[in-house]
C-alpha cells in the first residue's frame, strides 16, 4: 500500500557499487521495480562527484569502494538533502554516529527488502 | 660481603684494647711486682732489724765501756780510800805517808798523790821531793765538791802547772776523827784512760771520754797519730752535754767521717762516755742491702721481663699469625695455616680454614646459582627491570634495554628512556612508573597497559610490577616485566579488518551469486538450461575465487585468468593468448574473468568454439595511457549473426563493465567471427 509520496515507479536512482555482478543485480531489481537509474559510480571520487552534481531522488550507497569507506559520499548526499540508503555486506553496527539511523540495505537482498528500504528512504 | 666485615674491624676497631704485647707484659709486672714488693718488705724489716741491733749492740757497748771506766776508777777510789785510812795519816805522820803513798802511785801507775787541806794547801806530792816547799794546789774545784760531798770525786781535765801535762784527779777525803781533815788527790795520766780506750773501743768506732767542761780526757783513734786529749769535743757532742744520755747525735768526725755519736753520763764522774760510730757502718749496710735488693729486684724484674718476652714472641707469632689469616679470610678465602705454638690458636687456625672453605663454597654456589637466574632472566622475551632502595637499577636485562632502545640503564629518572604515555596521553612522571609505585607504596600492578615512545615510535606495552620484601616484610626492592604487545595489537587489528573483509566479501559474492541466478534466468530456455548455465558460471565464479585464493587475495596474472576461463571450454591447440605479464586487481580479476567466461561461454555455444575448426586468439598490449587494450577474435567458426536479443553475456560485458569507469567495451558480431575490444585501466 504505496502512498504517493514513496511511489516507486520512475524514481531516478543513483547507484554506488564497485562490484559488477552485484550493480547488475541492483539494475535488474530497480528496472524490474520501475526505477530509472540515473547514473552509476564505482569509484570514490567519481561517486562524490556524481552525488554533488546529479540529479536524482535517491541513491543507493556501498559502504566500502574498493576498500574506502563511502561515509564522504553520505554526507555530501546528507548535506544535500537528498535521501540515500547504505548498501553493506558488513554488519549494522559499521556506520558511524551521524547515520545510524539511516536504512541500510543487508547484503544478499531481496527485491521486497529494497523496495522498502526505498520507500522509506523516500517517506 | 666477608671483605667488608673484615674491612670494617680494620678501620674501627683497631686501636681498642691493650694488644697481646701490652698484656704479656702487664703480666710480668703483676706476677713480678708483688713479689718485688714484699721481698724489699722483708728487705726493709730485715735491714731495719739488723740496724736495730747494731745500735742495740752499739748502746750496750757504750753502757760496758761506761761501766769499765767506772770500775777503773772505782778501783783507783778504793786504792785512794785505803790510802785515806792508812794508820800513818790517821796518826799525822805525812812522812810516812808519803813514802806509803809513793808505793801507791808506783803500784797503780798514777801520776802522783797529793795530800791537801781545806784551803788547797798541800801537805804532800809525791812528785816533788819530800820536804820540798809545797804550794797550794791549783785546780781545787774537785777537792772542794770532796769536802763538801764527804764523797770521792773525780776531777775534770787539769793541766799541771809543773810540766804543762794534762791530767785528772781521784779526790778522797780523809777522815780522822770524824771529822773530813784532809783530801787525798790521786792523780791519773789520761794514759790511763786511754788504755782502757783501747781495750773498750773497737777499731771503726771512735770512743772519747769527756769532762764536765766538755773537754776530751781521752779520745781512740788517734787523730792523725795525735793525742787530743785537752781539746773540746765537737760541737755536735758538746751541745748536748747537759743530757743524761743521748744517742745517735748525727756528727762528724774530726776527720770528716759523718758519723753517728751517743754518750752516757757516768755519775760517779760526771763525766760524758762517748762512742761514735761512722754512719756509713749503721747506714751503709741499710742502704747496700737496699741497693743489693733493687738490683736483684731489677734483675728479677728484667729476667722475668725477658722470660716474659720469650714465651710472649711465641704466644705473639701465634696471634699475629692467626690476625693475618683472619684478615686473609677476608681477601682469598683459602688459608693454610702450619701448626704454630700455641695449641689453641692451632685450634682456632684450623677451625678457620673450615670457615674459610665453608665461605668459598657457598659463594660459589651463590655465584653459581646468580649465573643461572642471570641466564635466565637475560633469555626471558620479557623485558624485566629490578630496582633497589632510591630507585637505583639493579638489574636489567637485554630485553628491557631493547625496549626502551638503549644500551645501557642507570637512572629512572631519565625521562627521555622511559617515556611512557598513558591511554588519556599524559606523561607518566618517574615517581608514578609502575615499578616505582610498587617499590614505594608496596602496590602490586598487574597488565598496566601504557604507550611507549621509543625511537620515534609509540610501541603499546604492558607492565607487571611487585614490591620485593625481605624477611621481616619490609620492601627492599621492586620488580617489573614489560612486554611489547604492539604487534599483537597489530595482528588483532588486521585480523579483526581481515574479518570484516571477509565477511564483506563473502556477502558480495552471494549478491553476486544473486545476480548470476537472476540473470541467468533471462537467457534460460527451461530449468535444464537453466541450472546449466547458472551451474556454469557459478563454478567460473569459484574457479576465479581460487586464482584470487592463489595470491592471497593479491590479484591475479591477466594471462592466468584467461587462460583459466578458457580451459574448461576448449583445448589448448584452439586458443592463443599474446600480452605482457599484468596484474590485476581482486576487482578486476573477477570483472574480467566473468567477461572471458561470457565470451566464452558465447563461442562454446555459438561461436568459433562451437565447432571443432574454430579458433579464438586472445591478445593484449599495455598502451601509453596506461590502459590495457585487450582483444577477443574468433575465426573459422559458423558465421556469425547479430543477436535478437541480448543475452546475459551480452549485456555484462557491454553494459556493466562498459560501466566501469574507464572500461571501454565494443562488441563487433562481425561474421567471420566475434571481435570484442575491452580497454581496461590498470593502477
Amino acid at each position: 500500500m504505496t502512498s504517493a509520496a514513496n511511489d516507486l515507479p520512475g524514481r531516478r536512482i543513483l547507484v554506488i557499487e564497485d562490484e559488477s555482478m552485484v550493480m547488475m543485480l541492483l539494475q535488474d531489481m530497480l528496472e524490474d521495480i520501475g526505477c530509472v537509474i540515473a547514473d552509476s559510480a564505482s569509484r570514490l571520487e567519481e561517486a562524490i562527484g556524481k552525488a554533488k552534481s546529479l540529479a536524482f531522488d535517491v541513491a543507493i550507497l556501498d559502504v566500502n569502494l574498493n576498500g574506502e569507506r563511502t561515509f564522504p559520499i553520505a554526507e555530501v548526499l546528507a548535506e544535500r538533502g537528498v535521501p540515500f540508503v547504505f548498501a553493506t555486506g558488513y554488519g549494522v553496527t559499521n556506520l558511524p554516529a551521524g547515520f545510524s539511523g539511516r536504512p541500510v540495505l543487508q547484503k544478499p537482498f531481496q527485491q521486497q527488502e529494497l523496495e522498502r528500504v526505498l520507500r522509506a528512504a523516500l517517506a | 660481603m666477608l671483605q667488608r666485615s673484615v674491612d670494617s674491624v680494620r678501620v674501627g676497631a683497631a686501636g681498642r684494647g691493650w694488644s697481646i704485647r701490652a698484656h704479656l707484659v702487664a703480666l710480668a709486672l703483676a706476677s713480678t711486682l708483688p713479689i718485688a714488693i714484699v721481698a724489699g718488705f722483708f728487705a726493709y724489716n730485715l735491714v731495719d732489724e739488723s740496724s736495730r741491733k747494731v745500735r742495740a749492740d752499739f748502746q750496750s757497748r757504750l753502757y760496758f765501756f761506761r761501766n769499765g771506766i767506772e770500775l777503773r776508777l772505782t778501783n783507783v777510789i778504793e786504792d785512794a780510800e785505803v790510802l785515806a785510812r792508812s794508820p800513818a795519816l790517821q796518826q799525822g805522820n805525812l812522812d810516812e805517808f808519803r813514802r806509803y803513798a809513793t808505793d801507791v802511785v808506783q803500784m797503780i801507775g798514777a801520776f802522783a798523790v797529793v795530800l791537801a787541806d781545806r784551803e788547797g794547801q798541800q801537805l804532800v806530792n809525791t812528785r816533788e821531793p819530800a820536804n820540798a816547799p809545797l804550794r797550794r794546789r791549783q785546780y781545787v774545784e774537785a777537792m772542794n765538791r770532796a769536802f763538801a760531798t764527804g764523797l770521792p770525786q773525780v776531777s775534770d781535765l787539769n793541766i799541771a802547772t809543773a810540766d804543762g801535762l794534762p791530767f785528772i784527779s781521784i779526790e778522797v777525803p780523809v777522815r780522822v776523827g770524824g771529822e773530813i781533815r784532809y783530801v787525798i788527790a790521786l792523780g791519773l795520766s789520761p794514759q790511763y784512760l786511754s788504755s782502757l780506750l783501747d781495750e773498750y773501743v773497737p777499731p771503726g768506732i771512735i770512743g772519747s771520754i769527756i769532762d764536765r767542761k766538755g773537754i776530751i780526757v781521752a779520745r781512740r783513734p788517734l787523730v792523725d797519730g795525735a793525742d787530743i786529749v785537752g781539746h773540746p769535743t765537737i760541737p755536735a757532742v758538746r751541745e748536748r752535754l747537759g743530757e743524761l744520755a743521748a744517742f745517735w747525735i748525727p756528727a762528724k768526725s774530726r776527720d770528716g767521717t759523718p758519723t753517728y755519736s751517743s754518750f752516757v753520763r757516768s755519775e760517779l764522774t760526771g763525766w760524758a762516755i762517748n762512742l761514735a760510730l761512722p754512719r756509713d757502718a749503721v747506714d751503709g749496710p741499710l742502704w747496700r742491702a737496699g741497693a743489693l735488693f733493687t738490683a736483684v729486684a731489677l734483675f728479677a724484674l728484667l729476667a722475668s721481663l725477658v722470660f716474659a718476652r720469650l714465651v710472649a714472641s711465641r704466644f705473639l707469632r701465634a696471634l699475629t699469625g692467626l690476625e693475618q689469616h683472619v684478615m686473609q679470610l677476608g681477601t682469598e678465602r683459602l688459608i693454610s695455616p702450619e701448626p704454630g705454638p700455641v695449641a689453641e690458636v692451632n685450634r682456632m687456625e684450623s677451625v678457620l680454614r673450615r670457615v674459610g672453605a665453608d665461605i668459598a663454597e657457598v659463594e660459589e654456589a651463590i655465584e653459581y646459582e646468580r649465573s643461572l637466574l642471570r641466564a635466565t632472566v637475560e633469555t626471558m622475551p620479557i623485558g624485566v627491570l629490578l630496582v633497589t632502595a632510591n630507585g637505583r637499577i639493579s638489574l636489567v636485562n637485554r630485553k628491557m634495554l631493547a625496549m626502551c632502545g638503549v644500551d645501557g640503564l642507570r637512572s629512572l629518572e631519565d625521562q627521555a628512556t622511559f617515556a611512557y604515555v598513558r591511554a588519556d596521553g599524559t606523561r607518566y612522571a618517574a615517581a608514578d612508573l609502575p615499578i616505582m609505585r610498587a617499590l614505594e607504596h608496596g602496590e602490586t600492578i598487574e597488565g598496566e597497559e601504557v604507550q611507549h615512545e621509543v625511537a620515534g615510535a609509540r610501541r603499546h606495552e604492558i607492565i607487571h610490577a611487585a614490591p620485593v620484601r625481605d624477611g621481616a616484610g619490609d620492601i627492599i626492592a621492586a620488580v617489573s616485566a614489560c612486554y611489547d604487545v604492539t604487534d599483537d595489537h597489530e595482528a588483532m587489528r588486521r585480523q579483526q579488518i581481515l574479518l570484516d573483509e571477509i565477511n564483506h566479501r563473502v556477502k558480495n559474492t552471494l549478491a553476486t551469486v544473486q545476480s548470476i541466478a537472476r540473470a541467468s534466468l533471462s537467457s534460460a530456455t527451461g530449468l535444464k538450461d537453466y541450472a546449466e548455465s547458472f551451474e556454469q558460471r557459478l563454478i567460473a565464479l569459484a574457479r576465479a575465487y581460487n586464482l584470487l585464493t592463489e595470491n592471497n587475495w593479491e590479484g591475479a596474472d591477466l594471462a592466468t585468468i584467461v587462460r583459466r576461463t578458457l580451459a574448461p571450454f576448449a583445448s589448448e591447440g584452439r586458443i592463443s593468448l599474446s600480452g605482457p605479464s599484468v596484474g590485476l586487481t581482486p576487482k578486476l580479476t573477477l570483472a574480467v574473468s566473468a567477461a572471458i567466461q561470457e565470451l566464452s561461454t558465447n563461442a562454446a555455444k555459438y561461436g568459433a568454439l562451437s565447432v571443432e575448426q574454430g579458433r579464438v586468439d586472445v591478445s593484449w598490449t599495455r598502451e601509453d595511457d596506461g590502459l590495457i587494450a585487450f582483444r577477443w577474435s574468433e575465426r573459422d567458426g559458423p558465421v556469425v549473426r547479430e543477436p535478437a536479443r541480448r543475452g546475459f553475456g551480452t549485456r555484462l560485458i557491454q553494459d556493466i563493465l562498459a560501466a566501469e569507469s574507464g572500461w571501454t567495451v565494443t562488441l563487433d558480431f562481425s561474421p567471420s567471427g566475434l571481435q570484442c575490444a575491452m580497454r581496461i585501466p590498470v593502477q
